[in-house]
């Protein structure tokens, strides 16, 4: 039977201990150190099954998913650190096959174990006699089958071809959909979603993904760099200052901000943060607690997503269907509206804006499908 | 039962019995409450007697139960039939 079984533990001290009882168990453990390193060995060969230790960064949660995203069929078995119905129920619901209980003894993980194993594959054999008795059925079922196919493939098709596509062009898939805030680094994409509170780091030419940090904590809004620094906008309405370090690790924070924002940007000198539910954008000075300088006003449709550079703020505004420049020194004026191509797709949500050199990068969901694409700044 | 947290998964369900597979041992006769989601509903506290257990061969347990509360009874059946 194979078994290769991977453990995703960072911890050199359960590290040891878990290579004592797979040993016993008898399998062939590899060991990686986090969810990257995970995903790197998955690139070249695929284990029989995956246990997480849990209590790691990022969650359990989150590497289920990531797993789940690039193997669908291993089984995945969180090593809980302690015994947490709740919690195991959860993290089920979430696609592990099942948790293994605490505290880890070879006891306790062996029936996990061996079971992931035994679902690698069960043999099928035809009951031929059944299927004799049941051809003529079949026969006539299949018919039936056929002809509704080819109707449905004939509208399909028509459908298809009569119906105006949405063309995203320099667009990547994201195995998230509620993306907040894009910050845009030189060989990298920082990209914050809310629902998995995670921040996750893309490679900037082909977006696999480098890194990701889970947020237990913050419900992210929004996110934008400024002074050396990441800033987060949480659902509460704080502004968290976090280093840009490997943890994200937090420095200060600002009282609630109201109203509370959803968009956050810095220009250089000021900072400004935008609601879309008011249409508020606030123009804020640059000190610990962002204390409001003065308030504008969006003169357009709807705040859909909302960044800004040192030279204009920009917002993806799906009312209008577009990429609307405003003024540094009054955003109450429009500069100019450039249609987005993108919002031809009456399900597209851009909902993370940023601005870098000249681009424009753009994030979203469309139809449930997570998305970032970027363009050229429009020439006017 | 006094017991402590375990979890399992139905690998049958009827509105009157189930079929649950386990990693825990539960001893045979005894009652236990169960909670779980079913057709985006949640059951909390549904009262089951467990008639029989047989451990495989990989060491899970699966568990033969009958559900003990009429009401309990008909509110799954009503989640099965998506009502």
């Amino acid at each position: 039977m194979f078994n290769t079984v991977q453990i995703i533990c960072a911890s050199e001290k359960n590290r040891a201990m878990l290579r004592g009882i797979f040993k016993e168990l008898g399998a062939d453990a590899v060991f990686s150190l986090d969810l990257n390193d995970a995903l790197a060995v998955f690139e070249k060969a695929r284990p029989a099954a995956v246990f997480i230790a849990d209590g790691e960064d990022p969650s359990p949660e989150v590497q289920l998913r990531e797993l789940r995203r690039v193997a669908p069929f291993i089984p995945l078995i969180p090593l809980l650190k302690r015994r947490d119905a709740g919690r195991a129920v959860a993290l089920m619901q979430a696609g592990a096959f099942d948790c293994a209980q605490y505290p880890w003894t070879a006891e306790a993980i062996g029936p996990v174990y061996k079971k992931a194993l035994n679902i690698s594959g069960t043999a099928l054999e035809l009951d031929s006699g059944a299927l004799r008795s049941k051809a003529r059925t079949l026969s006539l079922l299949l018919a039936g089958f056929c002809a509704f196919a080819g109707f449905a493939g004939g509208a399909y098709y028509g459908f298809k071809k009569y119906t105006p596509r949405a063309v995203v062009k320099n667009s990547f898939a994201l195995p998230y959909s509620h993306a907040t805030g894009i910050v845009v680094k030189k060989n990298s994409v920082l990209i914050s979603d809310w629902h998995s509170q995670a921040i996750y780091e893309h490679g900037i030419k082909d977006f696999n993904i480098m890194n990701v940090t889970s947020l237990p904590e913050t419900t992210p809004v929004a996110m934008t760099t400024g002074h050396d620094s990441l800033w987060l906008a949480g659902a509460d309405g704080v502004l968290e200052k976090r280093m840009l370090d490997a943890h994200y690790t937090r420095v200060s924070k600002t009282p609630a901000l109201r109203p509370s924002p959803d968009g956050a940007c810095f220009d250089g000198l000021y900072f400004w943060t935008a609601d879309s539910r008011s249409g508020e954008i606030v123009k804020r000075l640059p000190l610990e607690a962002l204390p409001a300088f003065k308030t504008y006003k969006y003169p357009g449709g709807l705040i859909g997503a909302f960044s800004c550079d040192t030279r204009f703020l920009w917002v993806a505004d799906p009312r209008y269907k577009a990429l609307v420049k405003l003024a540094l020194d009054n955003p109450e004026n429009i500069i100019s509206r450039t249609e987005l191509p993108a919002y031809a797709s009456r399900t597209m949500k851009i909902t993370a804006l940023a601005s870098r050199e000249g681009k424009l990068w753009f994030a979203g969901e469309d139809n449930g499908r997570g998305l970032a694409f970027s363009k050229d700044e429009p020439k006017q | 039962m006094d017991l402590p947290e375990l979890w399992g998964r139905f690998s049958r369900l009827s509105p009157d019995d189930a079929d649950l597979a386990s990693q825990f041992r539960l001893a045979p006769g005894g009652e236990v409450s169960l909670s779980f989601v079913l057709g985006g509903k949640e059951f909390g506290a549904v009262r089951a007697r467990l008639k029989m257990s047989a451990r495989d061969r990989d060491g899970y347990y699966n568990y033969s139960l009958t559900f003990q509360d009429r009401a309990q009874s008909d509110a799954i059946r009503s989640a099965l039939l998506g009502r």
